[in-house]
């Protein structure tokens, strides 16, 4: 059981994670806003608590590894490597601008606390299930975080994935699925018409955890044990999730890739700003 | 370096999968963070005997080469040295963008062999014949290519590759080559052997050709053309290797400056200035470079 102070605490980093995220975006002017926002409080609970890390040495080899699968999210992965102190504040403000060390897209040779390179939907997860299998081969007791997309999940590469964790046995593994049911030109029915993402890994052999509100720091935390505790088999946790949470001027959008106007990003953090007053008051 | 030709080019003893199957092995058995995985061809390049006793080394991935690629590289990211097989066409053309993105612009360290390119697929046919693998892993900057001529340079070539860091393509026939070079015979990635001499036409070859390109120098011979050079790149016909071995300094490699600039341009550069149809005016200081690391010439 968790207790109140830790999720507020969560709540609070996720809030701060969405900030930070959209300063970034801010500066650009353009980004990746919805599935940036929608992942916040899986990344607010994995660097909050849960994962096994340490800022000063981010190549530690007894660590617990990250791999963002959905590469285009790496803005709200930056904020969070930030705000843990991987790198300075301000270097959020040099999102890809020429020489930044972050990219638009996940790079492990750029950024510290970054363990792979991805950006090619499907290959991050690969990756994921090779470097289990390093951790594994080394004894290491590391588990390997990795997120994927809904609509990642089109690709055929996650389907040899799904074969291949549980068949090696990488029970070190725990996945996510970011299912926000929005892709760049509709709905994921509507595009290619996959449905039921996680009772499909449930029938590849994987332990499925549902999460209702995939944006509840709470329900969060509570799936992740749940992935724990099933020992026997790599997980899969799916997070419904609403793509631009917590972004006043993205929700309800088309917002995948978007323009960011510095008035709609201080409106919106303001907004933020209003939340977390609430949460400590 | 250490050339020693062959007296005659019958067909080696040992199949060319079989040697790689035990190079890999004994690296394996030296204790080295080797790892062999394939798309279900292990039975196709000789592994799969060894997949019993060295269970925690070597496995397979089952027929999904991007997959394969990818954990490939997850395992070069946690400090092992992966090797990778499929047949040349689905150890390039099928899984392109893997290694692009996961591999070669992540920095990663996997060892990709494609077997039976080009003709050698035989009857395989048409589908299965990589003729453009060497011009799209050439496209990448990070990739060396190295293709062996027969037997021995295939086990002298495969520990060196393990322990050079980077992506790597080998390409390579699985049958019994012509054997060019005797046992003892030493090769450096990225440098040329001069097996014949000559002065009216200098032909490049590598892997399979070289034979085919010997003999062609002794047809030449009989038309009055009786200088030829036959060069053999170790490292493959890879642009940078190329230049390297060819370059003023013959003892140039370092490829990566190079290959980043403009791959493409300097292949063909290397090609002709140093190969492209010169007489007697070719570049003498660049052929004695290399001349010197021959201690043996081929017979015809």
């Amino acid at each position: 059981m968790v207790s109140k102070e830790k999720l507020k605490e969560l709540r609070l980093f996720a809030a701060d994670i969405r900030i930070a995220a959209l300063e970034e975006f801010k500066a650009i002017g353009v980004g990746h806003v919805g599935g940036s926002m929608s992942i916040c409080d899986l990344m607010a609970c994995l660097y909050g608590g849960v994962m096994r890390i340490d800022p000063s040495n981010p190549r530690w080899e007894q660590r617990d590894r990250f791999i963002m699968s959905k590469g285009h999210a790496g803005p709200a992965m930056y904020a969070a490597l930030a705000l843990r102190g991987y790198f300075d504040r301000e270097e959020l403000l040099t999102l890809n601008r020429p020489g930044t060390r972050l990219p638009s897209h996940t790079d492990c040779n750029r950024t510290p606390g970054v363990d792979m390179t991805t950006g090619s939907l499907g290959q991050g997860f690969s990756t994921a299930l090779g470097i289990a299998m390093g951790c594994k081969k080394k004894k290491l007791d590391s588990y390997v975080y990795v997120l994927l997309g809904d609509g990642e999940c089109e690709e055929g590469q996650i389907w040899e994935c799904a074969i291949f964790a549980p068949a090696k046995g990488l029970t070190n593994v725990i996945g996510f699925v970011d299912y926000n049911r929005l892709q760049i030109c509709g709905t994921l029915e509507e595009v290619a018409g996959l449905s039921g993402i996680g009772e499909k890994f449930a029938a590849f052999g994987w332990h499925v955890v549902d999460v209702a509100d995939g944006n509840d720091v709470e329900q969060i935390l509570e799936a992740i044990d749940r992935a724990k505790e099933a020992a026997d088999k790599p997980s899969m946790i799916i997070l419904n999730t609403k793509k631009g949470k917590g972004c006043s001027f993205a929700e309800d959008v088309f917002n995948h890739n978007m323009p960011v106007s510095a008035e709609q990003a201080e409106e919106a953090i303001a907004a933020l700003e209003a939340y977390k007053a609430g949460l400590m008051a | 370096m250490k050339i020693i030709c062959a007296k005659n080019h019958e067909p080696g003893a040992r199949e060319m999968r079989a040697v790689y199957a035990q190079s890999v092995v004994k690296l394996i058995e030296a204790g080295e963070p080797v790892l062999v995985t394939d798309a279900d061809l292990m039975r196709a390049i000789g592994v799969l005997p060894y997949k019993e006793k060295y269970p925690d080394n070597i496995f397979d991935c089952g027929i999904a080469e991007s997959n394969m690629i990818g954990v490939a590289c997850g395992l070069s990211a946690e400090g092992f040295i992966p090797f990778t097989h499929s047949f040349g066409t689905f150890a390039t053309r099928r899984v392109m963008d893997q290694v692009f993105m996961s591999g070669a612009y992540a920095k990663m360290n996997v060892k990709m062999l494609g077997s039976d390119p080009g003709v050698c697929a035989a009857l395989n046919g048409g589908t299965h014949m990589a003729l453009e693998d060497v011009a799209m892993m050439r496209a990448i900057p990070e990739m060396t290519i190295v293709e062996p001529t027969d037997a021995v340079m295939v086990e002298d070539l495969i520990p060196k590759i393990a322990h050079t860091y980077g992506m790597f393509y080998i390409r390579m026939c699985r049958g019994k080559a012509e054997t060019i070079y005797e046992e003892g015979s030493e090769f450096d990635i990225g440098r040329a052997a001069l097996l014949r001499e000559g002065g009216d036409v200098t032909i490049i070859a590598a892997g399979r050709e070289v034979v085919e390109a010997l003999q062609a120098a002794a047809l030449l011979e009989k038309e009055g053309k009786d200088e030829s050079a036959n060069y053999e790149f170790s490292g493959g016909v890879f642009s940078g290797s190329c230049r390297g071995a060819s370059g003023p300094d013959g003892a140039d490699r370092h490829t990566g400056q190079v290959r980043r600039s403009r791959p493409g341009r300097r292949a063909q550069g290397a090609l002709r200035s140093d190969g492209g149809g010169h007489r007697r005016r070719g570049p003498e200081g660049r052929l004695q470079k290399v001349k010197r690391e021959c201690i043996g010439q081929c017979p015809v």
